[in-house]
């Protein structure tokens, strides 16, 4: 076949990329191409999840990367951004004093868009979206606030112009044996109600929503992960690993967390951690996939708990006054000193530049 | 070590993968690391058979190292040549997606690393706003997901709106 060498005009090249010039693209990819890549081959997927990828692409990409903190204090909340990547030169600090108002954050959403609320006149809150590294904003119109929120998830479409829904279950007054749900679009701006949920209010946990599988998830209160399928409107339970699902008082520390485009579970019993993944979703089969000793660590000599998988293999954890990346392999990677004893709740936030319009 | 001056004289010669020979300056040779620590080894006398460059690409990265090994003296000169090595770097990679392929595999094997970074850019913007088969398609990556996996890879990463 002498004519192969003849081959150069064609549109298509001869031999695959060498394996680290390959690593060198995709950390050049900007975060919106990302979920493309992850799906083009297993090579590319897997290098997208090295341990060096999430700097390097922070870096090359400008990228942000790192987690929104938020307490209440005297019946005000307050909320800090940390991370351990280097901000983009021309990025000024992460904050949400842009707003007209102080807000509590309700949730965070893929490429940087938060959604957030205020206290407004007699205790009626107004909903804004905003991307804090853009520092632009928008109001968008209230649910049905009569229902407190219960839980309350945003989510970007991960390609093109900056679309996004919101999925909020709140509390009926009469009937105390279901949730409302109402959808949030931002092509119609506006929002509808779905079926309601046939669980009673308290079930979920007070966190936020993992989103993988084109589904919400929320441990529950009891041996469970609550998923609701933002396609289908549908919800479904996930039992926990039979190990650890029967002894419902160990509930405070699990964690229902997101890595590798994976629903985690983690589990801390005194010096270790296990971390549960679920391999295969449609047959919801958990399989063990590691187990850590915390031992290392334990020289803090403070109550740590793991609050996210950042990478991989680096939990992110927070203590007294202070946040904590540690590595299970390497040990401690970053201390970050915050001003309030606990972060009450943890936010990964994932963002670009691309203006929100 | 050899003086700048007698860098500049003294050329070595290049051969590609079929064959055709290029004469260098010794300064641009020296932009790829490989070639640079063949140099230091003393182990150019005669051509450098590069097995892996054909002529096409060896042409056009040459052209590469010609122009950086040059913009490095430029530099001493000039208070600004940033700016204009950008543009000319800019349209000098500005080329049909089978030589940037093959530019970059050149640049990957040569050791040279700015222009790897440079081809790797550009390969990183081709990809943006790609969809999946696009991006296969266009790289010619097989997919060796199984029809399971895809499934579930397409639900992990939703596009909510299409």
């Amino acid at each position: 076949m002498a004519s192969m060498q003849e081959g150069h005009e064609d549109s298509q090249s001869s031999s695959p990329l060498p394996e680290d010039a390959v690593f060198e693209i995709l950390t050049r990819a900007s975060l919106e191409s990302l979920p493309a890549c992850r799906r083009v081959c297993r090579q590319w997927r897997r290098l997208t999840y090295d341990p060096l990828f999430t700097s390097l692409h922070c870096n090359r990409t400008q990228t942000i990367s790192g987690y929104f903190l938020q307490t209440l204090r005297r019946n005000r909340y307050y909320s800090s951004f940390v991370s351990i990547q280097p901000l983009p030169p021309s990025v000024r600090p992460l904050s949400l004093d842009f707003l007209p108002k102080d807000v509590k954050i309700e949730a965070v959403g893929c490429r940087g868009i938060v959604l957030c609320t205020a206290q407004e006149y007699r205790g009626i809150p107004r909903y804004y979206v905003c991307k804090p590294a853009t520092r632009q904003w928008r109001w968008i119109p209230n649910p049905k606030t009569r229902y407190l929120t219960e839980r309350i998830a945003i989510l970007a479409g991960s390609t093109g112009a900056l679309e996004y829904k919101i999925v909020r279950f709140s509390r009926p007054k009469q009937k105390l044996d279901h949730l409302r749900c109402e959808i949030f679009d931002s092509q119609s701006q506006a929002w509808r109600r779905s079926r309601d949920v046939q669980l009673p209010p308290g079930s979920l946990r007070h966190e936020a929503a993992v989103s993988v599988h084109g589904a919400l998830h929320w441990l529950t209160y009891g041996h469970g992960v609550f998923a609701f399928d933002v396609h289908k409107e549908s919800w479904k339970l996930i039992l926990l690993p039979e190990e650890v699902g029967g002894d419902e008082m160990r509930w405070d520390c699990r964690r229902l967390v997101k890595c590798e485009g994976q629903l985690c579970l983690v589990l801390v019993e005194k010096e270790w951690v296990e971390i549960w993944v679920m391999g295969d979703y449609k047959e919801q089969r958990w399989e063990k996939r590691k187990v850590v000793s915390l031992e290392a660590i334990r020289e803090e000599k403070l109550a740590l708990s793991i609050k996210d998988i950042y990478l991989p293999d680096v939990a992110f954890m927070d203590s007294f006054f202070r946040v904590i990346w540690y590595d299970f392999w390497r040990g401690v990677l970053a201390k970050v000193d915050i001003d309030h004893p606990f972060a009450q709740e943890v936010f990964k936030f994932e963002s670009d530049l691309v203006s929100m319009e | 070590m050899m003086s700048l001056a007698a860098q500049k004289e003294k050329k070595i010669v290049l051969r590609s993968s079929d064959g055709e020979e290029f004469e260098v300056e010794v300064a641009t040779a020296r932009q790829s690391k490989m070639i640079s620590n063949m140099i230091n080894d003393g182990c150019v006398e005669g051509s450098i058979p590069l097995f892996n460059v054909d002529a096409r690409t060896l042409a056009k990265v040459i052209e590469y190292c010609r122009r950086h090994a040059g913009a490095t003296r430029i530099l001493d000169e000039y208070d600004n040549p940033n700016e204009e090595i950008k543009s000319w770097d800019a349209t000098y990679i500005d080329v049909h997606q089978t030589i940037l392929y093959d530019i970059l595999q050149a640049a990957d094997y040569l050791e040279i690393k700015d222009l790897l970074d440079l081809a790797c850019e550009q390969v990183a913007n081709i990809i943006r706003g790609k969809h999946v088969e696009e991006i296969r398609n266009t790289f010619n990556i097989k997919n060796d997901f199984t029809v399971e996996e895809e499934k579930e890879i397409r639900k992990q990463h939703p596009w909510l709106f299409e």
